[in-house]
């Protein structure tokens, strides 16, 4: 049976390019391209396929972006012009990385990998994708069928519930799949301070802080809603506020 | 603690010297034995206090007599003033013991005393010159390293590494779809390269020939994108008005990318030139959404430019950037003076 690939690249003579080289490969059957994260979203909702082609730097929606939205993301095969420094990031968690110029003997290596992994029994674990060198000033998350995208300015603060993470916004509250201290680790460490396990808020939206229990807080935002503070938090936001 | 050590040094020193005299004293001094101990106290204190102000007094020194001069007139100095002290809280201090006045040995506590001051303020002297040299040393290594940073980023700039990178993928695809495309875009890759090398060196460079560069480097883009890029440009300058080379490059770089990158559809970057009063200004504007202009990096190039025209021209005012809802601009303006 043949394998499906998506290729996502924004330029058209690199999705030719890939596409040429792909015909040595009769293991591989191209099924669609796409040349911006969200119509890469789209497509590969419809195609399911075993293995994509992604570039890094792409409109809209960058590529690390698309596949965090992704539920069981493919076999990633990351295609780009970055230098070896930024590759190292992510190195480790795509299956494979080609630079750009892409030469078809890298090439082929990267295709046997995929090949080598396919085989029935070695299905992958959920790679963790790695955090972008600058701080992330948006969010992008599904709401129902669409991608939204949340500038962080826009964010009234972020709650940790199971496996999801609840962004709150001035036009309702958005889920998506991860954990608060990964989202932690993309924003601005002097924007946002995690003033709880499970709460997460933009320093901008704080009110006041008001004494509850013993060793604990409430923090009143901006926004009206209260949320904990616990004794650590409470630290890190003073370091933050500079008190 | 290299500072406590220097102290430990120069303590051992002296006590070293006093043990000596303490030996000489014993030997050829006819005097009693409370006359010398005295004489050896007072001997001792003045002679740590006047290294004391001959350390501090040689710390700083005016630079129009020269560190050397200088040291010899503190040695001199602080050894008149050491003999004279000396003689004076001895005799004293010999008299209420009703010992009598010193009167042997003038001269050689003259001449030991000139001896210690001019070989303290010499070791002084020496010390400072030696802690002059290692930081001007130091300063320089630093500036050279700057200087090294800032020629490596000149060069990361003039080649635009990620831009060669993408644009030689681009030739790699057209070589079987487009032989004469391809070739064609060798030609004006290899263009765009020489003129960023040749810039080395070179302070200003006339219009007409940063926008030929500027025109070579909207033709390989306009290939890589295909459809989806087209640029307006509208020069109303003369074409000998001069500007430092490679400043447009970064603002197209950024419509380009915040262009691109965050609209699907075909995108139109105009590129307006005139020459108002002594200033040649560029107008550059392309389409981008709200919200979504931080999907590629947060405009780092800008600040880098920012930072050249400040060096350039020494004026924090010649970039300007203003957005509207759907339009951002960066306004360049350089003098030509």
């Amino acid at each position: 049976m043949k394998q499906p690939v998506l290729i996502i690249d924004d330029e058209p003579l690199a999705r030719q390019l890939l596409r040429q080289y792909l015909q040595a490969y009769p293991a591989l059957e191209i099924a669609g391209e796409a040349g911006d994260g969200f119509e890469a979203y789209k497509l590969i909702q419809q195609v399911q396929p075993a293995l994509i082609f992604l570039d890094v730097q792409m409109p809209r929606l960058t590529g690390f972006e698309m596949l965090e939205l992704l539920e069981q993301p493919p076999a990633v095969i990351f295609t780009t012009a970055f230098d070896q420094y930024a590759l190292k990031a992510f190195e480790s968690q795509a299956l494979d990385y080609l630079l750009k110029p892409i030469s078809p003997e890298r090439l082929a290596v990267a295709v046997k990998k995929f090949l080598a992994n396919s085989a029935p029994g070695t299905a992958q674990a959920q790679p963790e994708w790695p955090l972008p060198e600058q701080h992330a000033q948006r969010i992008a998350v599904k709401d129902r069928d669409t991608i939204r995208i949340i500038p962080a300015a826009d964010i009234l603060y972020i709650e940790a519930s199971d496996d999801y993470i609840k962004i709150h916004t001035g036009s309702g509250a958005f889920l998506k799949k991860g954990t608060l201290s990964r989202t932690v680790a993309a924003l601005d460490p002097n924007q946002f301070v995690r003033v709880h396990r499970s709460f997460l808020i933009p320093v901008g939206q704080l009110r006041q802080i008001e004494p509850y229990e013993k060793d604990s807080h409430l923090a009143l935002l901006h926004c009206g809603a209260r949320v904990s503070v616990s004794k650590s938090g409470l630290a890190r936001l003073k370091e933050v506020l500079g008190w | 603690m290299p500072r406590l050590l220097q102290h430990a040094y120069w303590l051992g020193l002296w006590a070293f010297m006093m043990a000596v005299l303490l030996v000489a004293a014993c030997f050829l001094s006819p005097l009693s034995g409370a006359q010398q101990l005295i004489e050896l106290t007072v001997a001792g204190v003045l002679t740590l206090s006047t290294a004391w102000l001959v350390f501090h007094s040689l710390r700083i020194y005016p630079t129009r007599a020269g560190l050397m001069p200088y040291a010899l007139l503190v040695a001199v100095l602080g050894g008149i003033l050491l003999f004279t002290l000396d003689m004076y809280v001895a005799n004293w201090l010999n008299q209420r013991l009703g010992a009598g006045p010193i009167l042997r040995f003038k001269a050689f506590r003259f001449a030991a005393a000139l001896l210690f001051t001019g070989w303290l303020a010499f070791q002084c002297a020496y010390a400072q010159r030696h802690k002059e040299i290692t930081a001007l040393l130091q300063q320089q290594q630093s500036a050279a390293s700057l200087h090294r940073e800032a020629a490596l980023y000149k060069l990361r700039q003039q080649l635009q590494p990620h831009f060669l990178y993408n644009s030689l993928n681009s030739i790699n695809a057209l070589i079987s779809l487009e032989p004469q495309a391809a070739q064609r875009m060798v030609v004006k890759l290899s263009d765009f390269l020489r003129h960023a090398v040749k810039q080395e060196g070179q302070e200003q460079i006339t219009l007409a020939d940063e926008l030929a560069h500027i025109q070579n480097y909207l033709d390989i883009e306009l290939v890589r994108f295909g459809h989806r890029l087209q640029v307006a440009v509208e020069n109303n300058a003369p074409g000998t008005a001069i500007l430092p080379p490679l400043l447009l490059q970064p603002l197209l770089e950024n419509a380009i990318k915040y262009g691109l990158y965050g609209i699907s559809e075909t995108v139109t970057i105009t590129i307006q030139i005139h020459q108002q009063d002594d200033l040649l200004l560029f107008q550059i504007t392309n389409p981008f959404t709200p919200g979504q202009e931080s999907g590629g990096g947060t405009g780092f190039g800008l600040q880098g430019l920012q930072q050249r025209l400040q060096l350039l021209f020494g004026r924090a005012d010649l970039l300007h950037i203003s957005k509207t809802e759907n339009l951002f601009t960066a306004t360049l303006k350089i003098p030509q003076a």
